[in-house]
């Protein structure tokens, strides 16, 4: 039986490379070991990143204090590890699709849990190993290591994995927990995505300068050995000290077998509870719109359901109202940057650097790209009702500029503010922003008609991985820079102003094709998708 | 109200729907018949204006499907085989979203959705419900709802009875024999013959994209069963 169930485990990690999600098939051969070369780059490129961070600690801090090494880069190999893990074990442990399937199987619940704790413990050491085999390189290269504690290095793999997929479970149990309870999933996850990029954003600045410094420490402080008491003993475990690695170990496992048996005991309550809200709402009021603000309130809905299309498509909303707010606030020290620029544009007062800076931030919001694929299955709705292509085009264009416009149009203002653009060179920039903006809708909204993916399986397919989206993304960049750097060339005859006015021109020459281009032939495109 | 003439379409090189000609008159209701892949659902969808087609003409109360969709469809309600609604919607924004494209006034769609709501078996409160958390005969039911609400003339369905209890699937009957006698037809594809036999003024069976036989259901299965005759035709 726990054969089978293996067999059942490793086939769903194999299909991880083996299967094309967007398309929901197998990849051909010759596909998957691109995949997988592609996978296995990666987690080179990472692993040199942590050695050579490694190194930079093992250079630094002295030999009274080497328990620091495995302090910091453990602690790091537990961030990785967890950070891959509790997604992990969210996915397949608590909400797999097939628990209840297998549950209706003549098979022990204690056995289902085994096998995914297992292949969770798999997937974890494959995390931990980018910065725990670096980690254990460069000790031998730069510091050399004892028999034991190149035992305890090599026994601290097992370790920390017990440790990571002891607080893997806890938190994937907490996090299914609330997702059980809280109604606006999607709000909280767009929510907790930004916070977790704020925060990946702020260790990535701050993390390697404080890791530094806590490796050139002469005296431990009293908070490492009482707070992150544990992460002390793992420093000195892998120095050899067989205490350390009794302490670390034994909690380590104990937390592991306390989570393993809670689940073995509690995984059919769990995962047999009641999933979702009952079918009972409140009872709702009947609204009337007109049929245009009927399809774009459409469009705002399965906006605001899906935090992938929110954080894939919208992020730049985000971003493009943070920098304004930042250009307004420092605006002076901007000002004395663009002014040490006129050596190389002695005719631009600034505004032919911030613009494009303004048109890429507009770029990456993306919403018209995957809105006709998303429609899916779905699809079938609006082709049977009385509603014309161009009425549906029109909801989604609408829905990408309302997100984008008002804070493109903010940024250019703020830009404007920054360089103390005078009235008509901000004037173009208000109209230029507007035009490329129109631009970014109808391009997206085009290229995805052209390319349209209706039949995916996930969501993610037609977000992330359709070529409308890549094209639409990279084309809007490659058109800023190129139009930007046409500029260069000109600089010395050219005022700002004048080249926006043909930029401008020129988006507003394009806006126009486009929408032709989608009134005469995009409707039949959007008519012949079945 | 229905009218196919010489419907022909293709996909690639295979002729789903080959010359197919039918109507289905005011107050009648119309079975489609065929096994799987018979061109049935091609031809539902040609004839609710979602896939195109390469020849022939498809008209709904005078109005050409290809010449004048929007007009055409203002005229008919369609419910798939597997209806996929939105499910980021609650069920009660689904229906108010399809009666905005309509215009249905408010006191309309009020009595209409309390008259099929309650009929079908769907509380105000599961219609306010959100769509993800139907279950298939629940969404089912709130397809029907919207098909109802905007008093089409005609109601095209594919495989409707799928996935409905028996009170919702009896109410269906009873609805669809309502909407007949005010004057409005119906098109169903069907495999349940007992029901088309029992239900339909007129039958069409459909056999690897040909129309293989059509007419009243009494002339067309004459003295023995419908069942008897789609096997005999089949074989």
């Amino acid at each position: 039986m726990l054969k089978a169930l293996f067999k059942k485990q490793f086939r769903e990690l194999a299909a991880l490379f083996l299967m094309d999600r967007r398309k929901g098939k197998a990849r051909s051969r010759a596909a998957a070991a691109v995949f997988i070369a592609f996978f296995a780059v990666m987690l080179v490129g990472l692993a040199f990143t942590f050695f050579t961070l490694a190194k930079g600690i093992l250079l630094s801090v002295s030999d009274e204090m080497m328990f620091l090494y495995y302090f910091v880069m453990g602690l790091i190999a537990v961030a990785i590890g967890l950070f891959g893990s509790v997604f992990n074990a969210y996915a397949t442990v608590f909400e797999a699709k097939d628990n209840e399937f297998l549950l209706s199987l003549p098979i022990p619940p204690r056995k289902i849990v085994f096998v995914r704790v297992t292949s969770l413990s798999l997937l974890s050491i494959l995390y931990e190993s980018v910065v725990l085999v670096p980690t254990f390189v460069a000790r031998m290269m730069y510091r050399g290591v004892t028999l034991l504690g190149a035992i305890n290095s090599f026994l601290l793999f097992f370790v920390l994995t017990a440790l990571v997929v002891a607080l893997s479970l806890a938190l994937a149990f907490v996090v299914a927990a609330i997702a059980r309870k809280v109604k606006r999933k999607s709000l909280v996850s767009v929510v907790l995505s930004v916070l977790l990029f704020a925060l990946y954003y702020f260790a990535y600045f701050r993390a390697q300068n404080a890791i530094m410094r806590l490796s050139q420490m002469t005296v431990v402080p009293k908070a490492i050995k009482t707070w992150l008491f544990l992460f002390y003993h793992m420093g000195w475990a892998a120095e050899g000290k067989a205490a350390s690695m009794a302490i670390f170990s034994g909690i380590s496992f104990g937390a592991f077998f306390l989570a393993y048996f809670a689940l073995s005991r509690f995984f059919i309550r769990f995962t047999t509870s009641k999933k979702s809200f009952s079918v009972q709402g409140k009872k709702g009021k009947i609204r009337v719109r007109k049929k245009g603000v009927a399809l774009f309130s459409r469009e705002i809905k399965r906006f605001l359901s899906s935090p992938n299309y929110i954080l894939n498509c919208a992020f730049g909303t985000l971003l493009m109202l943070a920098a304004g707010v930042f250009l307004f606030v420092k605006a002076k020290s901007l000002y004395a940057l663009i002014d040490s620029l006129r050596a190389v544009l002695p005719k631009s007062g600034g505004a032919i650097v911030a613009m494009p800076i303004v048109f890429l931030a507009a770029a990456m919001n993306d919403l018209t790209a995957p809105s006709v694929s998303l429609e899916g299955n779905k699809l079938w709705i609006v082709r049977s009702l009385p509603v014309s292509s161009e009425e549906v085009f029109r909801a989604k264009i609408l829905l990408h500029l309302v997100l984008t416009l008002f804070p493109a149009l903010f940024l250019a203002a703020a830009g404007c503010y920054a360089i103390r653009a005078d009235a008509l060179t901000a004037l173009i920039s208000i109209f230029g922003t507007a035009a490329f903006v129109l631009f970014s809708a109808l391009f997206g909204l085009t290229l995805n008609l052209v390319k349209p993916s209706l039949d995916w399986t996930s969501e993610n397919a037609a977000l992330k991985q359709s070529p409308s989206v890549l094209i639409s993304i990279f084309g809007e960049y490659f058109i800023v820079m190129a139009l930007a750097a046409l500029y260069l060339p000109f600089a010395k005859v050219l005022r700002d102003e004048t080249y926006l006015a043909i930029l401008l021109f020129l988006f507003a020459a394009a806006d126009g094709a486009l929408a032709l281009w989608l009134k005469k032939v995009g409707t039949k495109k959007f008519e012949s998708l079945g | 109200m229905l009218e196919i003439k010489h419907l022909t379409k293709t996909y690639g090189s295979k002729k789903a729907v080959d010359d197919v000609s039918f109507s289905v008159g005011a107050g009648e209701i119309c079975a489609f018949i065929g096994h799987n892949g018979a061109g049935k659902t091609t031809t539902l969808k040609c004839a609710v204006g979602i896939l195109g087609f390469d020849s022939g003409e498809i008209s709904i109360d005078g109005v050409s499907v290809s010449k004048d969709p929007i007009e055409a469809k203002k005229r008919i309600a369609y419910i798939p085989d597997n209806p996929d609604l939105y499910d980021y919607m609650t069920g009660l924004q689904y229906l108010d979203f399809i009666a905005d494209v309509f215009s249905i006034s408010e006191e309309e769609r009020k009595e209409h959705i309390a008259r099929y709501g309650e009929a079908l078996g769907l509380s105000k409160e599961e219609i306010a419900a959100p769509v993800s958390s139907y279950s298939h005969g629940m969404k089912q039911k709130l397809a029907l709802i919207s098909a109802l609400i905007h008093s089409p003339k005609l109601i095209l369905l594919d495989e409707p009875f799928v996935g409905l209890d028996p009170k919702a699937s009896y109410v269906l009957k009873e609805i669809m024999r309502e909407f007949c006698a005010q004057g409005g037809a119906i098109l169903f594809s069907t495999h349940i013959l007992e029901v088309a036999e029992k239900l339909c003024d007129r039958v069409a069976i459909i056999k690897q994209g040909k129309l293989v036989t059509y007419g009243k259901m009494e002339e067309v299965k004459g003295d023995s069963s419908l069942e008897d005759v789609f096997l005999e035709l089949e074989a």
